[in-house]
């Protein structure tokens, strides 16, 4: 709603009856201005909004045109094969971890476990203690963003979900939070000396192993704790979860850091495009695969923990009927 | 370098240290964040129940006073009219004593009457024979000691004439 719409809004001689927008995103307003039954329409912002949009124009035709001049001038280190390559398979960019060569993806796992832990000790400290009953915008976001996994696992999970909501929680949140991390390049110093935009954590295949992998122990764990010996047999009979699991996660990550890779090599389609493919395709990106992984371990944690079911006892029906009354109408009266 | 030479370069001791990253991940959000937030939403929880028991428990104590003053009210409806049926048939039996005994009041005065009559009449007989008798003796008094008994007689009558019997 524009300035200007609130402002006749709050003015009292002003009655409005009716809003819309035009085909211009401009508000048309149906008022009675005299308080007289006299009804007039009111175009408002149509000014303003032209002008916004004239400016952006401007700014990316000029930034177009930056790009086109100063395209000869930036020197890439390495062609796209191998950037496609090194971002797969991680053989050339690597980067010093107390004297270990690892990859860039597990940098940006402890970055990003780093600042969730941060953001968690500030809310922690300056927001859970104010907590009220009656929850505030912030407040409801929390609520709902624990909420949301702890119904999760309660739902698919009925008979034992304490620790896997907290699982999953965990799961989720650095699913969603490393995806979305790409986003920033923050950049760091590789081995060869050359600067690398550190990439999602479980863009790297070790992550999602490990992800997919201790998922699956997580849910065998869980069938052992509720049912034992049946629950191993019955997380041992899904022996291809922790395979589909991390190359799932793996592939999907890994398939929008390539796009958004191949993008950025080429100056001419940084222009407007990854406002979709980098922004929009990494945040479906990003609740999808925080989704379908919590999902997935969920449902599966729910059915090996699911106690075995007794055996109903078949009765045995009695040929005679039980009274009189059930019996063939034709056969009382034969017997009659 | 741990299990070296798997194909995409996975490589054991970065699964590792993803994994011991992860662990720490998932302490520190369940200290920091899980539980507290859900402690808190399950305390939540237990106040508005214990709200909505509360409030049960009240809605059910004024049902049930609700039911009792109702029964009360039936109660004293019916005794109400009980009371009036007795009242009614109270002052029904009063009238009709009252009446009884109005007629016997009146049957006895008039008993009364009568018998006062009856002895004002034997009363007054009782003089008149008296007077009767006195004017017979008189009478005869006068016939002995008079010439004539026309004249007597006469006189007699005319006494009794006088005397208006």
């Amino acid at each position: 709603m524009s300035a200007e719409l609130r402002e006749l809004r709050s003015n009292a001689a002003i009655r409005i009856i009716d809003w819309r927008l035009d085909s211009f995103d401009s508000d048309i307003l149906l008022c009675d201005i005299s308080k007289s039954g006299r009804k007039e329409f009111l175009i408002l912002s149509k000014k303003k909004k032209m002008t916004a949009i004239i400016i952006l124009c401007v700014v990316e035709l000029a930034l177009a045109v930056g790009c086109a001049l100063t395209n000869g001038l930036v020197e890439k280190h390495e062609t796209i094969k191998e950037a496609m390559r090194d971002a797969v398979l991680h053989e050339e960019n690597r980067i010093s971890l107390l004297g270990l060569e690892v990859n860039p993806s597990l940098i940006a796992g402890f970055t990003v476990t780093g600042i969730i832990l941060l953001f968690a000790l500030i809310l922690r400290i300056f927001v859970i203690p104010h907590f009220t009953y009656v929850p505030g915008k912030f407040q409801l976001l929390i609520e709902e963003w624990v909420g949301f996994f702890k119904n999760l696992g309660e739902t698919n999970s009925p008979h034992r979900n304490r620790f896997l909501g907290a699982y999953i929680f965990a799961a989720g949140t650095y699913i969603f939070i490393g995806t979305c991390f790409e986003l920033f390049g923050v950049e760091a110093i590789t081995t060869n000396g050359t600067p690398i935009s550190l990439p999602a954590p479980l863009a790297d295949i070790n992550g999602a192993i490990m992800m997919g992998c201790l998922s699956y122990l997580i849910i065998l764990s869980g069938g052992i704790a509720q049912n034992k010996f049946r629950g191993v047999m019955l997380t041992l009979k899904e022996f291809s979860l922790p395979v589909s699991m991390s190359f799932r996660l793996f592939g999907a990550l890994l398939s929008g850091m390539l796009v958004t890779e191949l993008i950025y090599f080429y100056l001419q389609l940084s222009i407007m495009l990854p406002v979709v493919v980098g922004v929009l395709f990494t945040l479906i990106h990003a609740i999808i695969q925080a989704y379908v992984l919590t999902m997935l371990v969920s449902m599966f944690y729910g059915e090996v923990t699911e106690p075995p079911k007794k055996k109903e006892k078949k009765e045995k029906k009695a040929k005679t009927p039980a009274s009189p009354n059930d019996s063939n109408p034709n056969e009382q009266q034969a017997a009659a | 370098m741990v299990l070296t030479g798997l194909p995409l370069n996975i490589d054991v001791q970065q699964i590792l240290l993803h994994l011991a990253n992860f662990a720490v991940l998932f302490f520190g959000l369940y200290i920091l964040l899980y539980k507290p937030v859900k402690d808190f939403m399950a305390k939540r929880e237990a106040h508005y129940k214990a709200m909505d028991d509360e409030a049960a428990e009240k809605l059910s104590l004024a049902t049930k006073q609700a039911d009792e003053t109702a029964e009360r009210l039936a109660a004293v409806d019916e005794e109400i009219s009980a009371k009036k049926k007795q009242a009614s048939g109270e002052i029904t039996e009063m009238r009709v004593k009252a009446e009884k005994e109005a007629q016997l009041k009146a049957d006895k005065v008039v008993t009364e009457a009568r018998e006062y009559a009856e002895k004002e009449k034997a009363r007054i007989i009782n003089s008149a024979e008296k007077d009767i008798s006195d004017m017979v003796t008189s009478a005869a008094e006068k016939i002995f000691v008079s010439e004539d008994v026309n004249e007597a007689y006469d006189a007699f009558l005319k006494k009794a004439g006088q005397k208006g019997v």
